[in-house]
């Protein structure tokens, strides 16, 4: 009798709530549609005049993101979400994907491969998206794209790692840089101060061992000794263990392919260990990690990257960069310290410009008008898709970071920087 | 190698060794008063790394009225985990196991709601003396690591004689022995049980301000420090205060020279295999505290 | 008499109950099937935790590692040796099966909670081999790749396909567990659970069937990870670790331990619930904390507690208006 009860009772709670599930969902998917269409006819009325009538159709281009927004190095997914929605809104304010007003609709995947699939089918099957872009954490996209792909959706990923790119996805593009490709531009890095060997100090996670694993093959090429090899996993605090190894060794400069929390500690504590030299990142050490390592610490950190951080919009000279520092700092009360914002603001403008190229807003029409892309005005400086690696940033320039100021590392070279260097911490190397 | 560094190794490893002795500390009081585990303590440790943030940064309040402040704050939250939500379960007579989950659950809560309070980025914790370095016998020593060694010792001194000297250390280590007889003779078991979930709370929260100044402080900060203080806790003889520490000091020490002498791929899976290795051939720990078996 | 008609309408009840299973994939989307599918795997998952805690009162924290054994065990035969998927799976489940056998041997001795002390430090020094895996051969945190099952030629690529394929295995395991439970080694793992020294007393070998309980626990997880792999045909070391442990112990506890609808109950209600929770993006993990705490506190019985006390008050009532008329 129990049984039976619960038996009924069992089925009875699963019907309704896989009603309560997909319609329960549905319903505040439209009222929040409902909601942002609104505000898009609204500013749709101060735009051209023909965009109102697609926003008043209630149609709207909806983009789906997967992204970290909790736990661990979840500052970068926050980030890049905060960039796309004023992206959103400046394409929105502009006329929209030809005339139609674009939704964002956000998940939280926890870190987790397993919640990012989840996702990306919500985002295909029930939100029904018309596009995606995918989380900073390069696992998350290489679990989650595929998805994506196979069902024909066009989409973008952030995270920077080689690995995702190197999958045979047609509708996966990247607006942010590839690790792997600014490698060479590392090891010339090193070579331009006349290094010959170097430590090696790198993080367990997918994009810091892939970018360490290829850098150090690349050195091998180039003739540059690897005299130490140590790692971390994400997490921890104290590196001074391996900090003393890699000094040991006695390399000529230290290579760090590091992420998140782990990255200023580790320079801190590089020069805690008495290593005043100069120190090879694989990214730029963006301004939150300057805040954290201390400034005096941070000097003679070299780089290449496609941009560079900022403490304020004040402090920036690029005009491109400078308006989308501004946008940001009304929108959010201060600037963005990690560069995870800028993959957001360039990923959905490439989308944008793909949409004016395609004169129409289907995935197939939109992949193909990105491969077109050539000349388009990125936060990293121009992006070309033409060499159909479906990545956006083919260079990267080099910086190095002096008292918090990220100087283009020839003009460094070219000013004596490199003496004055020598002179301040006493080093001949 | 020379000597300094590994003068400079030894400062590091002692400085996170008595970090996890902090946190093994707080593990011992619990289990001693209420013969249960917590997994709040280290997310605890991220609070009180938050907390001190905000006394000590953001309202400028000098660094040991922060420090006493925000021991007193995650004070009164470990009371209030144990009088609001623990002994509601306890009441309830259910298995050991929702105690689990509920501190579990709490430390999602503690968590998140810090990341939603202050924020997901990485927060500067300012140092706390003027100067960076301090040379020791020929090693370079950052004061803050000294710092986080000296205080835990301290505290645990502090702690010796509020135990064994003090009326209400007494009757807190009279109820942990035997609750019944301890309440027959009038001592509020309930009192010294939510005094001792307090303290323990207050101990995680001082151990993350003080190695917030070093790590910085983010929502994760103590996520690993608080299963690994559990290594520390199982090494010193589970249960056991002294234990705690010293077992704590030993796992930092270990951990941080094998990872300079052999490897460091492998640097966190040593805490772990150290707490099987000791629960299955050394149950009670080096401190003899028999707690684990049947 | 009365047990006859209470049969045919127990049979009834199973048959509708059939057929709205089966009928399923016909009327829902495909999002759905997923979800439904993991739905699957956490059953078999949970169920497995279930006969370790549910029936044999023995906690782990460390049930992410079968999880991950089987996972990564299933992929790494396949891959390496071409083993076809399915056996791999079967062999996976094995092998981990005698990793809980002997983890548990020298556990079985164990308090409680210190039990839940090594089973988590098990679950991280498992986790910490297959993301830093000598030669990679895991894939490491790059993640690890692989296919879809393979039933003789049939390959279940879709998530119908996978679906139909669950709900046999579901059943399957669901069944050895009910034939175990009732069998002299249930009866053995629930006088362990009730009192171990009793147990003992009565000339149970305590140790023996603990370390029974683990390891038919070890081959239902294992069984459930390699069943994820090759859903997902991708899996990185972040799914195993003490988040998804605690997430299994909150199922089982959920839906209500120590009975065989307990794990599909809870699994089902936690999914669902995390489904729900997406829309919050930042405040989703937070909320489901205070949820965790709140269910924990309030209604420590589990859900299937809940819902007997529920059955048990409208029963009640019924019975006291019909005393009135």
């Amino acid at each position: 009798m129990y049984k039976k009860i619960l038996a009924l009772m069992l089925s009875a709670l699963m019907v309704v709530s896989l009603a309560g599930c997909s319609g329960g969902g549905d319903s505040a998917e439209t009222t929040a549609a409902a909601a942002e269409t609104t505000a898009a006819a609204a500013d749709g009325e101060t735009a051209a005049e023909g965009e109102t009538a697609a926003a008043a159709d209630g149609e709207t281009f909806k983009i789906g993101a997967y992204l970290q927004l909790s736990g661990g190095n979840s500052a970068y997914g926050v980030e890049a979400r905060n960039a796309i929605e004023i992206a959103i809104a400046y394409v929105n304010e502009n006329g929209g994907f030809n005339g139609v007003p674009v939704e964002l609709v956000a998940y939280d995947t926890q870190g987790s491969a397993e919640e990012a699939v989840k996702i990306v089918t919500k985002l295909i099957e029930v939100d029904q998206v018309d596009a995606a872009v995918g989380s900073i954490n390069s696992s998350e996209v290489l679990a989650a794209a595929g998805y994506l792909n196979d069902a024909g959706i066009y989409n973008f990923g952030m995270g920077t790692s080689p690995t995702w790119m190197e999958e045979d996805w047609p509708y996966v593009f990247r607006a942010a840089m590839n690790n792997g490709n600014a490698v060479p531009a590392t090891v010339e890095l090193v070579q331009a101060f006349g290094y010959t060997s170097v430590g090696t100090f790198y993080g367990q996670d997918d994009n810091s061992l892939t970018t360490a694993e290829t850098f150090e093959a690349a050195c091998e090429e180039a003739g540059i000794t690897v005299t130490a090899s140590e790692s971390y996993d994400t997490g921890d605090s104290d590196f001074s263990a391996q900090v003393a190894s890699i000094l040991a060794s006695n390399p000529d400069c230290v290579y760090i392919s590091v992420m998140g929390e782990a990255g200023p500690l580790i320079v801190q504590q590089l020069r805690q260990y008495g290593y005043s030299g100069i120190i090879i990142d694989k990214e730029s050490f963006m301004e939150s990690q300057i805040d954290i390592a201390g400034e005096e610490n941070s000097d003679y950190i070299a780089f290449a990257n496609p941009y560079v951080t900022y403490a304020s919009s004040a402090d920036c000279d690029d005009e491109y960069m400078k308006s989308f520092l501004e946008r940001y700092e009304e929108a959010y009360g201060e600037c963005c310290k990690t560069d995870s914002a800028y993959r957001g603001w360039d990923t959905i403008m490439c989308m944008w410009e793909a949409s004016k190229i395609a004169g129409a807003n289907d995935s197939d029409s939109l992949r193909d008008a990105t491969n077109q892309i050539s000349g388009l005005q990125g936060l990293g400086g121009t992006i070309d898709f033409t060499a159909g690696d479906r990545e956006a940033y083919q260079t990267v320039n080099k910086f190095i970071l002096v008292d918090r100021k990220n100087i283009p590392v020839d003009q460094w070279l070219e000013d004596g920087g490199y003496d004055a260097y020598k002179e301040a911490t006493g080093n001949d190397k | 190698m020379n000597m300094s560094v590994y003068g400079m190794l030894l400062v590091s490893s002692l400085a996170i060794g008595s970090i996890y002795g902090l946190i093994a500390l707080g593990y011992a009081l619990i289990y001693k008063s209420s013969g249960l585990l917590s997994f709040t303590q280290g997310d605890i440790l991220t609070l009180g790394a938050y907390l001190g943030l905000t006394f000590y940064s953001i309202l400028k309040i000098p660094f040991v009225i922060s420090l006493i402040l925000t021991m007193a704050c995650a004070f009164a939250l470990g009371i209030l985990l144990e009088k609001g939500v623990i002994r509601k379960l306890l009441n309830k007579n259910v298995g050991a196991i929702y105690v689990v989950l509920a501190t579990i659950a709490i430390s999602y809560i503690i968590q998140n709601g810090s990341q939603l309070v202050w924020g997901t980025i990485q927060l500067n914790f300012p140092s706390v003396f003027s100067v960076s370095n301090v040379n020791i016998f020929g090693v370079n020593v950052r004061p803050e690591a000294l710092m986080c060694f000296i205080v835990s010792i301290a505290l645990m001194i502090v702690l010796h004689f509020f135990m064994t000297k003090t009326r209400f250390g007494t009757s807190m280590r009279a109820a942990s022995m035997d609750s019944m007889a301890a309440e027959s003779l009038g001592i509020d078991v309930s009192l010294t049980t939510g005094v001792s979930w307090g303290l323990s709370a207050g101990l995680a929260a001082i151990a993350g301000m003080l190695i917030g100044p070093i790590y910085g402080v983010y929502s994760t900060l103590g996520s690993t420090i608080g299963r690994k203080g559990f290594s520390g806790a199982v090494i010193g003889g589970y249960g056991n205060m002294y234990g705690a520490m010293v077992g704590g000091l030993i796992l930092g020490i270990v951990e941080t020279f094998s990872a300079s002498l052999i490897s460091s791929t492998y640097r966190n899976l040593i805490a772990y295999a150290l707490l099987l290795i000791f629960m299955f051939i050394k149950p009670t720990g080096l401190f003899n505290e028999r707690a684990i078996q049947d | 008499m009365k047990s006859k008609t209470l049969d045919s309408k127990k049979l009834i009840a199973l048959i509708v109950g059939a057929v709205v299973l089966l009928a399923l994939p016909l009327v829902l989307p495909n999002y759905a099937l997923l979800i439904l599918s993991f739905w699957e795997i956490y059953i078999i998952a949970v169920s497995g935790l279930d006969l370790v805690f549910g029936y044999c009162g023995q906690i782990s924290l460390g049930h992410a590692a079968f999880y991950a054994i089987g996972a990564y065990g299933s992929g790494m035969l396949h891959e390496y040796l071409g083993i076809p998927v399915f056996f791999t799976m079967i062999i996976a489940a094995f092998i981990s099966a005698g990793v809980g056998a002997l983890i548990a041997y020298p556990s079985s001795k164990l308090v409680f909670h210190f039990l839940s002390l090594a089973s988590q430090a098990f679950g991280e020094i498992v986790y910490l081999l297959v993301s830093h895996s000598p030669g990679k051969i895991t894939g490491n945190y790059q993640g690890f790749f692989s296919d879809y099952i393979n039933l003789f030629g049939f390959e279940l690529d879709t998530y119908t396909s996978f679906y139909y394929f669950g709900l046999v295995c579901v059943l399957v395991f669901l069944v050895i567990k009910t034939f175990m439970v009732k069998s002299k080694t249930g009866r053995a793992f629930t006088a362990i659970r009730e009192n171990s020294h009793a147990a003992d007393g009565m000339g149970i070998n305590v140790r023996k069937y603990k370390v029974i309980a683990f390891t038919v626990s070890a081959f239902y997880t294992a069984y459930a990870g390699a069943m994820y792999l090759h859903l997902t045909k991708f899996i990185n070391p972040d799914t195993f670790v003490l988040k998804q442990s605690v997430m299994f112990l909150t199922m089982l506890l959920f839906g209500g331990s120590g009975c065989l609808l307990g794990p599909v109950l809870g699994s089902f209600v936690v999914l669902l619930v995390n489904e729900v929770l997406r829309a919050l993006q930042d405040y989703q993990m937070f909320v489901y904390g205070v949820l965790l705490l709140i269910v924990v506190v309030a209604m420590p019985g589990g859900l299937y507690g809940e819902v007997m006390r529920l059955v048990n008050f409208i029963k009640g009532k019924a019975t006291k208006k019909a005393e009135v008329k």
